[in-house]
């Protein structure tokens, strides 16, 4: 018994993961949080700092940091790049005029040290507008094949409707489960994420 | 591959340590004898290439940090192994000789597979709504390229000097057009009236415009010199912005459409400039310097657009 099963037993009872919200301004990254966990999403205004919140999803506790995306905040996404396992990358689908941006700033974040073997899902956001980008056109936009350095999976969904957020988050868990827990079962009975606390 | 996969959690660990310690063991009885085998040594260096294979095989199953672990593992019996190489030979009458090179470790290259089946959720092509590159012009719902379709996302890029009207008073017909989602960019001496969007509204780089339009989120960067009129709910954004008026959406539009209640246009957020202070880019529109006629008619003409705007922009 190393020190590292020592870690590994540690960490498997708390079950916590850590997962970052990132994405331009105005992709739907609040909202989505907010559709998660149930509140209304009439009101959202754009992110100034960061919010935080804590899921359970099956048996794992999400601790989720959405940081803004607004250019000035960018920057400052590096202070939370630390510890984390998976890495939500929020696009806004209708958005055809900065694609090429979303795309600049995704790549650029994958190559960061501290974020390396973190699983990568990528949210399709506002499929419920007409006029929306779909999965595979942004997977191309993204360049998203030519990713090798993560395990990534792109998702269409609705932060309106709520359309395919559970899922996305789904898969997400547990792939970062594989790769952490991997001597306990993967399997997670159909979770439906709650609320424990917020701050 | 999840059965491939399981194999590596489960499997490769315990294999991987048994010829570790396997070898440890045998790198230890070698350093025993005075003069140690120098057969043995480039077996137990075979043995260790082939453990570094397995481990570079492995290196996109495993967590990061045990790679990592594993990595240094393998770098520690390597350097046992040249300690004992070093011990085999025999020794030597001194002369200035050249270093051999030492045997290249492979350094694992991080590689991950990427998940590659992608979810479907809709099939239907869906249509790109984009106005743009017009000078000169007074462009109203009739004019957008798909008239007569209900359409819901809406892109508007490169005007100049033009009066753009999208709310519905200019057409007759029964089927309102309800905007989810408007981005805009670069537009010059443009007068910009959108109605209630259900949605969130984003521009970049405007330059001498007025803006009236009513939105759940408001975010504009790059900009200035523009008159906002606005009905929103939460807070307005700007960045990288000056000299930006915000007022109240008109109450002659409002007739057309209904608006929401309780309107934040005032509690403005400039990233630009978070600090307790008031940020020096942006101001409330005083009452007599809003606009109170709103060119609602379609104008012709260009002379005609230039003068109606010259009323309108400073």
């Amino acid at each position: 018994m190393g020190l590292l099963t020592i870690i590994r037993k540690n960490r498997e009872k708390e079950r916590a993961m850590r997962i970052l919200f990132l994405g331009l301004d105005n992709a739907g990254k609040t909202t989505i949080l907010k559709k998660l966990n149930g509140e209304d999403v009439k009101g959202v205004s754009p992110t100034l700092g960061f919010n935080i919140k804590t899921f359970i999803h099956g048996k794992y506790t999400l601790n989720i940091w959405d940081v803004g995306g607004q250019k000035t905040l960018r920057p400052y996404w590096r202070n939370y790049f630390e510890q984390t396992d998976a890495i939500v990358w929020v696009v806004d689908s209708c958005d055809h005029l900065r694609i090429q941006d979303c795309k600049q700033e995704l790549h650029a974040l994958l190559t960061e040290d501290r974020l390396a073997g973190a699983s990568l899902l990528v949210f399709a956001n506002k499929q419920d507008i007409q006029g929306a980008m779909d999965d595979s056109q942004i997977s191309e936009a993204l360049d998203l094949r030519s990713i090798r350095t993560h395990h990534w999976k792109i998702w269409p969904c609705s932060a309106m409707t709520g359309d395919n957020l559970n899922e996305g988050l789904h898969w997400m868990v547990n792939d970062v489960a594989t790769r952490l827990y991997y001597n306990t079962t993967m399997s997670l009975a159909h979770a439906h994420p709650q609320t424990v606390d917020e701050s | 591959m999840a059965d491939s996969d399981q194999w590596y959690t489960h499997e490769f660990p315990r294999v991987f340590q048994a010829s570790r310690s396997g070898l440890e063991g045998r790198i230890a009885s070698a350093k025993t004898a005075a003069q140690p085998n120098p057969n043995i040594v480039n077996e137990l260096a075979q043995e260790l290439a082939k453990l570094n294979k397995s481990l570079a095989d492995a290196n996109n199953k495993l967590p990061t940090y045990d790679q990592r672990q594993y990595g240094l593992q393998i770098k520690a019996l390597e350097a046992m192994i040249e300690e004992l190489r070093e011990a085999s030979k025999p020794k030597t009458k001194f002369a200035f000789r050249r270093a051999a090179p030492l045997e290249n470790s492979q350094r694992p290259s991080v590689v991950a597979t990427p998940v590659k089946d992608i979810a479907t959720l809709s099939s239907n092509k869906p249509q790109h709504t984009l106005l743009s590159s017009l000078s000169h012009r007074y462009i109203s719902l009739t004019d957008l390229p798909t008239s007569g379709q209900q359409f819901s996302e809406l892109a508007i890029s490169g005007l100049d000097h033009c009066i753009v009207n999208l709310t519905s008073s200019t057409r007759q017909n029964d089927d309102i057009i309800r905007f989810s989602a408007v981005h805009v960019e670069n537009l010059t001496h443009t007068v910009l009236i959108l109605p209630m969007i259900n949605g969130s509204i984003l521009l970049h780089n405007l330059t001498s415009c007025v803006i009236a339009v009513g939105c759940h989120q408001f975010r504009m960067h790059d900009s200035r010199q523009v008159q906002v009129y606005l009905s929103i709910t939460s807070h307005p954004v700007i960045e990288h912005c000056s000299e930006i008026g915000f007022a109240a959406y008109p109450d002659i539009l409002k007739q057309l459409q209904p608006m929401n209640g309780d309107s934040k246009h005032l509690a403005v957020h400039d990233f630009s400039h978070i600090r307790s202070s008031p940020s020096p880019h942006w101001s409330a529109l005083s009452n007599d310097s809003v606009i109170e006629s709103w060119p609602m008619e379609e104008i012709h003409g260009k002379e005609g657009v230039e003068e109606a705007l010259s009323a309108l922009i400073l």
